[in-house]
């Protein structure tokens, strides 16, 4: 009995006294190149430090996707980070939909007008660039949280991510893992909606922002799907003014000398109305739907935190009933105190943890809206203004003829 | 006071007297039965948003339509056109409007006759003029129709984009209320009151799409098709001249056999027929000579003042778009930036706190023991080996005194363990 005691209590609290305050530019990770080769993306990871720890100060490996998961993956399983807010992990680099576009294009082809078909290319082009280079920023993202934060930052498995020259060789989880996750996952949401119908909180700090997430995370994921689908009308809108000003630019055409001048300026300007709507359609997604989105993913992490700390504090309890019950029977009492003890600090330093990682989401939260929402408004009322120039431009010039 | 069905009747009239002379006639709105029948079936309950559109859909159409009409040098000066919009009681009711009864039916057999003539008879032009109009007038029917088909698209798009907007300042206001971040919430609560006015704009601008390009657009279909009625009515005239041409020769060559039988009685009679041929040839003749001209005369007049419809349609357009756009562009000028960052930096500098915590030092072992008291409530004083544990330091090694040894009572610790 007494030689478990040691271990044990070390093994929850490994490596974690010896960080220091620490700036920012200890650890510093970008991805400088990504290169899309048919299925995967290759993101060159790029670091720069001055941790002791690391052998160069400077240095780039090759990750894809799947490391990234893995890197999640192991951070969400260790129990030393219960308490922590996980960052969550990047989204699936996914260009089916741009790619099925592609190839519908392709089919309608007949259609279309040479003009209006390469219009239409060079369009999903741009949006299929787009993708690309938002998915490599979500990456970063995930990167620089973990290396800014002051305890995952010191994290082994993290350095091996950045350090590791060769493929980390991890490979996507099989069948059998897949199903067993499922049924984690499973069992974990029902776990949850068990706890939170029965644990009753002691702390109305906690009993509080729980709520407060629920009602946010609905609150804010319904917000993005309609993001997303006025993002997506907005697109449309700007798509249909190519079919708009190469329809006219043909009747002018039609139309002989009398309206041909008069057509292809119009023509013209709805075609570059179309970029400046185009545009307004893809800040609107960067600065709102992405920000949006961001945070429903983040919210969802820390509603795990949340889960977690109850279920510690589920243990808690169960630990000290079986405490009371081997007081009772005078059996085994001192393991059941042990394992009580244990309980509590678990419990003491999630909650603990906790309390600072909300508070950090809070501001870090807040800090993400005002930027995006400022630089939003900042670039919706540019974009209108050059719309509205162009027009007037555009309305100068017509009556001269 | 007029009824729909008065502008129909007003149409027919019209058509009846002046296409065969080669006049352009504007074309009277559509009957939409399914329209009006919801209007009917939904008149007793509420007047909902469906068929106001509607009317106000079919009161556009049939403004534009009268002003058409009235623009035109020959159709102003018609007696039913005048008395239509000047006589002051009810109009007869035009029975022949309506599609179900026996005259629509009848229509309907000659519209058919007449999209079979179209299609079998092939005149062999003698006009340039007119082989390169019709060309034209063909190809620009098929270009405006593809024009129209993607302005419709383009009003779906706005309509659906002035709705999801609508969907997203509700969701918005959702977020604000729940946001706890007071600041945040009025900034998010800005964003969704801006987002609901931009609605509005996207809305009109909609309509404007629909009202000054679709439905000018639709019009202009419907114009050329009238022009093509009138290109068919000489090709008509055409074909009867062609039709008496040939009769007049059968009847001469008739009236050729009989002189050759000898038979004076016959050539007698053949001589009036050929006479009376000879007449009917140059009646037609002259008529589609007349209707050429008429309709070289009316297409120039057509041609300006299609240019210039068009041309102020577009501007109009233009204008409506620049206008909503400069609504957007104040709209975000005047209550989005301004608003949000002044009061985003508040937010900002009351939520400083949360990050100065977690990047704070861990206390040390020496700073803590007075920090004793001020360790939340439920925290299990007694029961720890150290209360510095949580922070990270190794735990002191268990001794016998392990156990509640302090009575600081705690809601969460259901009672006290003594030492075994």
């Amino acid at each position: 009995m007494e030689d478990v005691l040691p271990s044990e209590t070390n093994g929850t609290k490994s490596g974690r006294s010896d960080t220091v305050d620490l700036n920012d530019s200890t650890l510093q990770v970008d991805i400088s190149d990504a290169l899309s080769e048919r299925e995967k993306v290759k993101f060159t990871v790029h670091t720069k430090t001055t941790l002791p720890d690391y052998a160069k100060p400077e240095f780039s490996v090759v990750r894809q996707h799947e490391e990234f998961i893995w890197l999640h993956d192991r951070f969400d399983e260790n129990e030393d980070y219960a308490g922590y807010i996980i960052p969550p992990p990047p989204p699936r680099p996914d260009f089916d939909a741009s790619r099925e576009k592609l190839q519908k294009l392709g089919e309608g082809e007949g259609s279309m007008t040479k003009e209006e078909f390469s219009k239409m290319k060079q369009e999903l082009e741009a949006e299929y660039l787009a993708t690309f280079k938002k998915t490599v920023a979500m990456h970063e993202v995930f990167l620089t949280r973990l290396a800014q934060h002051t305890v995952f930052r010191n994290d082994h498995n993290f350095k091996v991510f950045l350090e590791y020259e060769q493929d980390l060789s991890v490979r996507t989880k099989n069948k059998k893992e897949k199903v067993e996750g499922l049924f984690k996952s499973f069992n974990k949401s029902t776990d949850e909606i068990l706890l939170a119908a029965t644990q009753k909180d002691v702390d109305d700090y906690f009993e509080r922002e729980k709520t407060f997430l629920l009602e946010y995370h609905t609150a804010i994921k319904d917000a993005t799907v309609k993001a997303d689908k006025m993002t997506q009308a907005h697109k449309s809108v700007a798509d249909s003014y190519i079919q708009l000003s190469s329809g006219l630019s043909q009747l002018g055409t039609i139309e002989g000398p009398r309206l041909e001048k008069f057509i292809n300026k119009v023509a013209d300007t709805f075609e570059k109305a179309r970029k400046v709507e185009g545009r307004v359609a893809s800040d609107e997604d960067l600065k709102l739907s992405d920000t949006l989105r961001y945070y429903v993913r983040d919210g969802s992490a820390a509603k795990d935190l949340l889960y977690r700390r109850l279920r510690c504090l589920a243990n808690y309890e169960q630990a000290n009933k079986n405490l009371d019950r081997a007081r009772a029977k005078n059996k085994d009492v001192h393991a059941a105190e042990l394992a009580q003890q244990n309980a509590c600090e678990k419990f003491e330093h999630i909650s603990n943890k906790a309390k600072e990682e909300l508070n950090d989401f809070k501001g870090r939260r807040v800090a993400a809206f005002k930027k995006n929402l400022i630089e939003l408004a900042e670039l919706e009322l540019k974009h209108a203004k050059a719309q509205a120039q162009l027009l007037k431009s555009c309305l100068q010039s017509l009556p001269e003829e | 006071m007029r009824r729909f069905s008065d502008f129909l009747g007003l149409h027919r009239k019209l058509v009846e007297k002046h296409l065969h002379s080669g006049r352009v006639i504007p074309p009277a709105p559509e009957k939409s039965a399914i329209g009006t029948t919801k209007i009917k079936l939904g008149s007793d309950k509420n007047a909902d948003s469906g068929s106001l559109d509607f009317i106000e859909r079919r009161r556009a159409a049939l403004e534009r339509y009268m002003n058409r009409t009235s623009a035109h040098p020959t159709l102003r000066a018609d007696p039913d056109f005048r008395e239509f919009i000047e006589l002051d009681a009810e109009l007869p009711r035009a029975t022949q409007t309506s599609a179900l009864s026996s005259a629509g039916v009848l229509r309907l057999f000659n519209r058919v006759g007449e999209t079979v003539n179209k299609m079998t008879f092939k005149m062999d032009e003698s006009d340039q003029w007119f082989e390169e109009r019709t060309q034209q007038i063909e190809s620009l029917d098929a270009q405006l129709r593809k024009l129209h088909a993607s302005m419709e698209g383009l009003v779906n798009y706005r309509r659906e984009l002035a709705l999801s907007t609508a969907a997203f300042a509700k969701a918005t206001a959702v977020l604000s209320s729940v946001e706890e971040h007071s600041s945040l919430s009025r900034a998010l609560h800005q964003l969704s009151e801006s987002t609901e006015r931009t609605q509005t704009i996207h809305h009109a601008q909609a309509d404007a799409d629909f009202y000054v390009l679709s439905e000018n657009t639709k019009d202009y279909i419907q114009l050329i098709a009238a022009v093509k009625d009138v290109f068919h009515e000489r090709v008509k005239t055409f074909q009867t001249w062609q039709h008496a041409q040939i009769t007049l020769a059968k009847k001469r060559e008739a009236k050729a056999k009989a002189e050759l039988a000898g038979r004076m009685d016959k050539v007698q009679q053949a001589q009036e027929e050929v006479t009376e041929w000879e007449g009917k040839v140059e009646r037609s003749q002259e008529e589609f000579e007349r209707i050429s001209r008429a309709i070289k005369k009316e297409m120039e007049q057509f041609d300006v003042m299609r240019v210039k419809d068009f041309r102020d349609m577009v501007i109009k357009y233009l204008e409506d778009l620049m206008t909503s756009q400069q609504q957007v562009g104040f709209l975000c000028c005047c209550s989005c930036t301004p608003v949000i960052l002044l009061k985003v930096c508040v937010v900002l500098r009351s939520s400083r706190c949360g990050r100065r915590l977690s990047r704070k030092p861990r206390p040390s072992p020496k700073e803590l023991p007075g920090a004793r008291g001020e360790r939340p409530v439920y925290a299990c004083v007694g029961c720890s080996p150290s209360p510095f544990s949580a922070w990270g330091e190794p735990p002191s090694p268990p001794g016998p005194g392990l156990g509640c040894d302090g009575a600081a009572p705690s809601p969460f610790l259901r009672q006290r363990h003594g030492p075994h």
